[in-house]
């Protein structure tokens, strides 16, 4: 049988103007995006009227599953496998049938596919893919996990005590010597090693990528989970706005907490992209975990709330990871810290995978669990890479200390020269900035105390290290940042980089403010807010009213 | 009518990175050819030990103060580094001119006596002279090939160059000033270049000032501001009439690029400073600054005809080193002790 086109039941029907058509057509012909997703991508069609006219199209009837019932004793079936095929059984209807809904063409090969999952004889009806979702989130929603019992930290007067008696301990000429020279040692190795990796990533050169042509581009998903982020609502949607990337193959999905009320208003009011689709999140649940199991694009992306990547970062995302072949399972933009784009050196280690802008393959990604502090050595155990993207994600700084990791299993996926590297490199940042008051106080004292004064304490040669090893090693981090900025074209942030160290006592004092929180109430970390800032992407430099 | 096909193509510098570049290929192979290269200055070095002369190993900047303190043996030592440092600086040099097919002949106002004392005794004046001239050639693969590496190479060499001499400073605010001239590629920031060139050189002599003012109770003992123009003049004078190759190179650049004669005249500038500040320097010095500047700034791939009138140029530079050496105290020294003359 011939199917009547869809454009002229559209046309028929009067959902569409001849004028729309012809522009959606036209879409059709540059992305090779289904006809039916550009219409409703630019707005021009709802996406119930879509559906209700590709169930005449295909010669079903239309269901608004919002409002069907679903039975809890019906057989119980992945609920992966059922967003990714578009179907979900409902209940058994008058006759006897078991009721289908799905967002796809009920083929009869697709029919004969679910009549064997379900065991019975079907009644197929056509429903929105959103509504799809939502209906499948509903029948497998998890049920609540009781949290697990908070554990306790330590008691703030035994470890003000502790910290008094070890600090007394040491007080003695050779420990305080031996203090100072593992803080030098330490401070120039991370200063060191993360320069040396800035040097290979500048030896390595830019990536570069050709564009892809606009039909090989692949669908997009992109996953902003946002909790407690009403304020941050209407700049985000205004970044979703302006992502350069053809509507009818990008889906862009908020995750929003569903006890967060105020965000849910805000994310409503703003009025998003037709292409953005709400996602509620249950209490307990990672809201990564559920949106990549939503997810229907080839590829993925988490943003944050105050990200705002550069417009074009995805296409450039498509075509890095089309060119890079199937062991490169994602490629991760650099985020404007200017010690960021160090991945670029990075080629033999495992790189440490942030989920804020490291776009990956879809199906790549859920095998390998998902996004969670040990992504990266799970894509380097399983011979897999995560490349570095040329593109930049401008977010305001946040002083989070890096994600725990556990060494034994880290050194058994990946080696020991390579955990050695990797720990370096996420935990390096931490224990620097918590060693580096040492070397401050010795610096002052140098500038202040009598040379003789200072020799009581400290031998002439550990002064001298300890000041060379500070000299040095702020000198490094400054230049591996300019090289950061000036590498990627940043060249107003070059400059600014001379700053870098004026920032280190705030840095000092939000690490340890860190540490005391995970020793005295480990449950309550707390939540990174964000400046305001504006981006010019024309010039792709940054104004910025706050830069961290 | 139908276009004609372009006939413009990227050159395959322009395409391939340093490391696609190298050679030899192989790293082993290098450090054969760096050790090989050191070899006769080694020999050199012992023979002059053998003959009672020692390198000077006190009073020393900071980069050879540090591989003084480093390497055992003591002055015999020090001379040994000095002739590796010098094995890489011609190793460097020669994968330099063969890269760009450029004559190796066109080096042979090296083969000079000045040469053999400067590779075999003079730690502070080889690394200097190394880190300048490779400063600058970086500076070039910046400035005129527009590869960004080469601005962070030229950076860190010239931080490198800044704990021999602080005149190095002057090369880095020379070169920084000269970079728009020079630039291949409109639209960098300046101040982002200027940082980038002189942040290292300038937070080297930093560092280093605070380091001798924290354990000698001053900073720069060795620096003598002593504003003489003339004598100061002439000296960078001097070292350019050594260093007819440095010339016709000038001249080149003149012509073809004459923008990035500013760049390459830096160096005469900084001989000129260096002797106004009263920087310890000498002819030997400036003399293999200015070759090696002039070998390393040899337009790549040149024709027969230039090649031949640069080689030329070389061999009257040669006879005239020979005939009427560039000189200095412990070069003097040096002719005396080891050679009796």
């Amino acid at each position: 049988m011939v199917h009547p086109s869809l454009g002229q039941l559209l046309l028929d029907a009067g959902l569409v103007t001849p004028e729309q058509l012809a522009d959606a057509e036209a879409v059709e012909r540059r992305t090779g995006a289904p006809l039916g997703a550009i219409l409703v991508a630019s707005g021009a069609l709802a996406r119930r009227d879509l559906f209700r006219t590709l169930a005449a199209v295909w010669n079903c009837g239309y269901l608004d599953v919002s409002t069907e019932w679903l039975d809890p004793d019906l057989p119980r079936h992945d609920p992966a496998t059922l967003f990714r095929d578009a179907w979900l059984p409902l209940h058994h209807d008058d006759e006897g049938y078991v009721l289908v809904a799905t967002a796809q063409e009920p083929t009869p090969e697709r029919v004969a596919m679910i009549e064997e999952a379900v065991g019975a004889p079907v009644c197929v009806g056509v429903t929105t893919d959103w509504d799809l979702d939502e209906a499948i989130q509903r029948a497998y929603r998890p049920s609540p996990v009781p949290a697990p019992a908070a554990p306790r930290g330590f008691n703030r007067a035994w470890l003000v005590a502790a910290v008094a008696v070890l600090a007394l301990i040491f007080a003695t000429g050779p420990a305080i010597a031996a203090l100072v020279l593992l803080a030098s040692a330490g401070y120039l190795l991370y200063a060191g090693f993360t320069f040396a990796l800035c040097l290979r990533g500048a030896r390595a050169g830019r990536p570069v990528t050709a564009a892809l042509d606009e039909r090989d581009l692949p669908a997009y998903t992109v996953l902003v989970p946002l909790r407690d982020e009403a304020a941050a609502v209407p700049d985000l949607i205004a970044t979703l706005g302006a992502i350069d990337y053809p509507a009818a193959k990008l889906e862009i999905i908020l995750l929003l907490a569903e006890d967060d009320d105020e965000t849910i208003d805000a994310a409503h009011t703003a009025e998003p992209p037709p292409t953005t689709k709400f996602v509620l999140v249950p209490a307990g649940a990672a809201a990564t975990e559920v949106g990549l199991s939503f997810a229907r694009g080839s590829h993925v992306v988490v943003f944050g709330a105050a990200d705002r990547p550069e417009p074009d970062q995805l296409r450039k995302a498509a075509a890095a990871l089309h060119q890079a072949g199937a062991g490169t399972v994602g490629v991760q933009a650099a985020l404007d810290d200017p010690l960021d784009h160090l991945v670029d050196g990075l080629d033999d280690l495992p790189v440490p995978v942030r989920a804020t802008s490291s776009h990956f393959r879809t199906d790549a990604l859920r095998r390998l669990g998902g996004w969670d502090a040990d992504l990266g050595i799970r894509v380097a155990a399983a011979g897999h890479r995560v490349g570095a993207l040329d593109s930049t994600t401008f977010q305001p700084a946040a002083d989070d200390p890096a994600p725990p990791h556990r060494p034994r299993a880290l050194f058994q996926a990946v080696g020991l020269k390579r955990a050695l590297g990797f720990l370096l490199l996420t935990g390096g940042t931490p224990a620097t900035l918590l060693a580096s008051p040492v070397l401050y106080v010795v610096f002052l004292a140098a500038l202040l105390l009598p040379h003789d004064l200072l020799g009581r304490v400290l031998p002439g040669w550990v002064l001298a290290i300890a000041l060379t090893s500070l000299l040095v090693g702020a000198a490094l981090t400054v230049y591996t940042s300019m090289m950061g900025a000036f590498r990627r074209r940043h060249y107003r942030l070059v400059p600014r980089a001379l700053l870098r160290p004026l920032h280190s006592p705030r840095r000092i004092a939000a690490t340890y403010r860190a540490l005391w929180q995970s020793l005295v109430r480990p449950p309550d970390w707390e939540k990174t807010t964000h400046g305001r800032r504006t981006v010019h992407s024309g010039d792709r430099s940054v104004a910025a009213a706050d830069l961290g | 009518m139908a276009d004609a096909q372009s006939t413009v193509v990227t050159g395959r510098w322009q395409r391939r990175t340093w490391a696609e570049e190298r050679w030899p290929r192989t790293a082993g192979a290098r450090w054969l050819l760096r050790l090989g290269l050191a070899l006769p200055f080694a020999g050199l070095a012992l023979f002059a030990s053998g003959q009672g002369f020692t390198a000077q190993t006190d009073a020393l900047p900071p980069l050879p103060a540090l591989v003084a303190g480093l390497v055992p043996g003591g002055a015999v030592g020090v001379s040994l580094a000095t002739c590796l440092a010098t094995g890489i600086v011609l190793a460097a040099l020669g994968e330099r001119l063969i890269r760009w097919d450029v004559p190796v002949r066109i080096g042979v106002p090296l083969l000079v006596p000045a040469m053999a004392f400067a590779g075999s005794q003079d730690l502070t004046g080889m690394l200097t002279v190394a880190f300048l001239a490779l400063a600058l050639e970086s500076f070039v693969q910046f400035a005129v090939a527009g590869q960004t590496e080469g601005a962070f190479q030229a950076g860190l060499l010239l931080a490198g160059a800044a704990l021999c001499t602080p005149l190095a400073v002057v090369f880095a605010v020379a070169l920084g000033v000269a970079a728009p001239f020079v630039a291949a590629e409109r639209g960098r920031a300046e101040p982002a270049t200027w940082a980038v060139l002189g942040f290292p050189s300038v937070a080297a002599l930093a560092g280093w000032a605070f380091l001798e003012w924290r354990f000698t109770g001053q900073a720069f003992a060795a620096l003598t501001l002593d504003p003489a123009v003339g004598p100061a003049f002439d000296g960078a004078l001097l070292a350019v009439v050594h260093t007819p190759l440095y010339v016709a190179v000038a001249v080149l650049f003149a012509v073809r690029r004459p923008r990035a004669l500013a760049g390459y005249l830096v160096p005469v500038l900084g001989v000129f400073v260096g002797l106004l500040a009263g920087l310890p320097s000498s002819p030997v010095t400036a003399y293999l600054l200015l070759t090696i500047v002039a070998l390393v700034a040899v337009p790549r791939s040149p024709s027969r005809r230039l090649a031949t009138f640069l080689g030329a140029v070389a061999l009257v530079q040669w006879a005239l080193a020979l005939s009427w050496p560039p000189t200095g105290a412990a070069y003097q020294d040096w002719l005396r002790v080891v050679w009796g003359l």
